[in-house]
């Protein structure tokens, strides 16, 4: 059966092409705008993704690791894996070290990926954290 | 009482007529202009009304005698000669009278000839007067000058703005203006205090003790910035060696005689850097997204493209490369404003470069492959620690070696070598490629400048890559040196200060 991902990003350009990446490679997709809406939909059972990707910026800087604190603390998601869409830097020069192990298991996001997002990354980072076999794409 | 010019005129007091007479007639045929009178009172009249070079005074005269006159003449023009004119030859008055500040006396009754030698000699006594009192007038002159350009010199130097501090060899400090108070301890004696002692910012003191040994071989100033952090300040200092000369041209290899600091406040200008680097950071993040957007619109419709569109790929690829080199730029504007802000978190570790150098060259591997080109690197024969950040480290060298594969010719070859060069650790990319022209070595490493050629048309580049190597060095202070051949290819090698470094800089 077809996994499904949860994208959470406030810009539509780039939901609309993560969107497309992902379907093309046979996901099931759904898209959330908003960081405390995507929270609560999770927490009310709305969406029951195997994987959740998210932005880090989105309403607030730090929208992106409050949405996972709530995603981890929620039993429904504790153990979903989460992508982050940040650059190192970037999180640096918001006074986090994305690398550091504390970090992580504050952040609670599984792994991590920077724009512009190549497709080939995304659909590897993707199957590594549901646990599967980098497939060959069936698009071209 | 100046000199008399013109003809010498000599006064002539006694009450006997004949003597009056007499020298009249004799001193008149000499030349010179005689008045003659008969008493004390009288002669003091005229020398009021008019100075003479040379008074001939009788002793005994009524009303006052010769002494009290001698006195009068004396308190008016000490330059003035006198000869005493002694009536019954009374030696003891003649002595109290030179010893009273007569030149000399003559007794009567005395020849013609007796009295033009007597003359003669005063005279002569009286132009040497004169000639000192005129040196002595210039040499007043002349100090007096001095005293007046040295408070000029003393008003300039209050006047100007910049804090002005001047030391010794001994580091002592030896003058210093108004301006430069603020940098000083609020002590009294603070001239001949040690420049650790007299300076209130440890700054500057840090970055007096860095300029220091650099004086003594440098011809031209040293500059370096310090910063007061209590009053957020930026000072540039400029310091200038004084030599053993007057001149004040230090010569390499003369002895120092000390230094002239002046400091300038550069924090108009610093706080315009940083609006300059905060407005490039805020423009690139504002433009990151919408193009990281676009290239995944056109890498999409690249992906998906129906066999009607195909005529398209092309044009559309294009779009794409030049969305994806616009991105890197960005990227790299980011990189160079954080680093200029100072906004770079940085994980400074004891670390061997070596093994970041291999990690890079092997990363580079396959790209360099698919052009044919082959990387050798040759291993290291000793172990080297220097203190960095890793990623620094590995952004330093990426940009090298991906520079040697991008300007590289098709079947080249890169060869980076390391070793130690002096107490630097050095590390080499050299490339087979196309050089850089003699007369644009200079400004690569500059914001934006690439060699714009036939040759370097087909490469794609941001031309922030060696700038962004240069301020990542300058972070650490290390050393970027580009040697190239036109045509043959380049080198690039970096110089990075060892621990050995640090140690000898202290020492010396």
């Amino acid at each position: 059966m077809a996994h499904k991902i949860l994208l959470v990003d406030d810009d539509p350009d780039f939901t609309a092409i993560h969107k497309e990446i992902l379907e093309k490679d046979g996901f099931i997709v759904s898209v959330i705008h908003n960081s405390v809406e995507a929270a609560e939909a999770l927490e009310s059972g709305k969406e029951t993704p195997d994987l959740i990707m998210t932005d880090l910026m989105m309403e607030k800087d730090d929208s992106g690791f409050k949405f996972c604190h709530r995603v981890r603390r929620n039993a429904k998601t504790a153990k979903t894996p989460i992508l982050m869409c940040t650059g190192v830097a970037r999180a640096r020069s918001l006074g986090f070290d994305i690398k550091s192990p504390e970090a992580r298991e504050w952040i609670k996001a599984d792994d991590f990926i920077e724009k512009p997002i190549r497709a080939e990354t995304l659909l590897a980072k993707v199957h590594h954290l549901l646990g599967e076999p980098a497939t060959t794409t069936n698009h071209h | 009482m100046g000199p008399t010019p013109g003809k010498i005129r000599i006064l002539v007091a006694d009450d006997e007529m004949s003597i009056r007479l007499g020298c009249e007639k004799i001193l008149q045929s000499e030349g010179f202009e005689v008045v003659t009178v008969d008493n004390g009172l009288t002669a003091l009249e005229r020398f009021d009304e008019k100075p003479f070079d040379l008074v001939l005074l009788d002793l005994m005269m009524p009303g006052m005698n010769g002494l009290a006159v001698l006195a009068e003449i004396k308190a008016r023009d000490s330059d003035v000669v006198v000869i005493m004119i002694t009536g019954y030859a009374s030696f003891e008055t003649a002595v109290k009278a030179i010893q009273d500040g007569a030149y000399d006396y003559v007794p009567k009754p005395f020849t013609p000839g007796e009295l033009k030698i007597v003359v003669k000699r005063a005279l002569e006594r009286r132009h040497l007067l004169l000639r000192n009192r005129r040196l002595q007038e210039e040499r007043e002159r002349t100090l007096r000058d001095l005293a007046l350009e040295q408070s000029r010199v003393r008003s300039i130097l209050n006047a100007m703005p910049e804090p002005l501090l001047v030391f010794n060899a001994e580091r002592e400090l030896v003058l210093f203006n108004p301006a430069g108070r603020v940098f000083l301890k609020n002590l009294t004696d603070l001239i001949g205090k040690n420049m650790s002692e007299a300076i209130s910012l440890p700054n500057l003191i840090t970055a007096l003790d860095e300029v220091w040994p650099k004086l003594g071989r440098k011809i031209e100033a040293v500059a370096v910035e310090v910063e007061d952090p209590d009053s957020k300040q930026t000072w540039l200092l400029n310091a200038d060696a004084l030599s053993e000369d007057k001149g004040g041209e230090f010569a390499e290899g003369g002895t120092l005689r000390g230094a002239v600091v002046v400091l300038s406040n550069i924090t108009p200008m610093k706080d315009l850097e940083r609006a300059k680097s905060r407005f490039v950071s805020i423009v690139a993040h504002e433009l990151k997204a919408p193009v990281a957007a676009i290239e995944g619109y056109l890498e999409l419709i690249i992906g998906d493209l129906e066999e009607a569109m195909e005529k398209f790929r092309p044009k559309l690829e294009r779009c794409r490369d030049r969305a994806n080199l616009l991105q890197r730029l960005i990227r790299e504007l980011l990189d160079i404003s954080r680093i200029e802000q100072g906004r770079i978190e940085r994980n400074l570790e004891r670390l061997d470069p070596m093994s970041i150098v291999t990690e890079v060259a092997e990363f580079h591997q396959l790209e360099a492959t698919k052009r044919g080109i082959s990387i050798t690197h040759e291993p290291p024969k000793q172990p080297v620690s220097i203190r960095a950040d890793r990623t620094e480290v590995n952004r330093i060298f990426t940009n090298l070696v991906s520079n040697a594969i991008k300007y590289n010719k098709e079947k080249g070859s890169i060869v980076i070598n390391c070793g130690m060069h002096g107490a630097f650790w050095r590390c080499s990319v050299t490339d087979t490629g196309i050089g850089i022209p003699r007369n644009h070595l200079i400004n690569i490493g500059e914001e934006f400048f690439r060699v714009k050629n036939s040759q370097t048309v087909q490469i794609s580049g941001t031309g922030l890559g060696v700038s962004i190597v240069k301020r990542l060095l300058d972070l650490n202070h290390a050393r970027l040196m580009i040697a190239s051949e036109e045509g043959e290819g380049s080198t690039f090698t970096v110089y990075w200060p060892t621990d050995a470094c640090a140690t000898t800089q202290q020492k010396s």
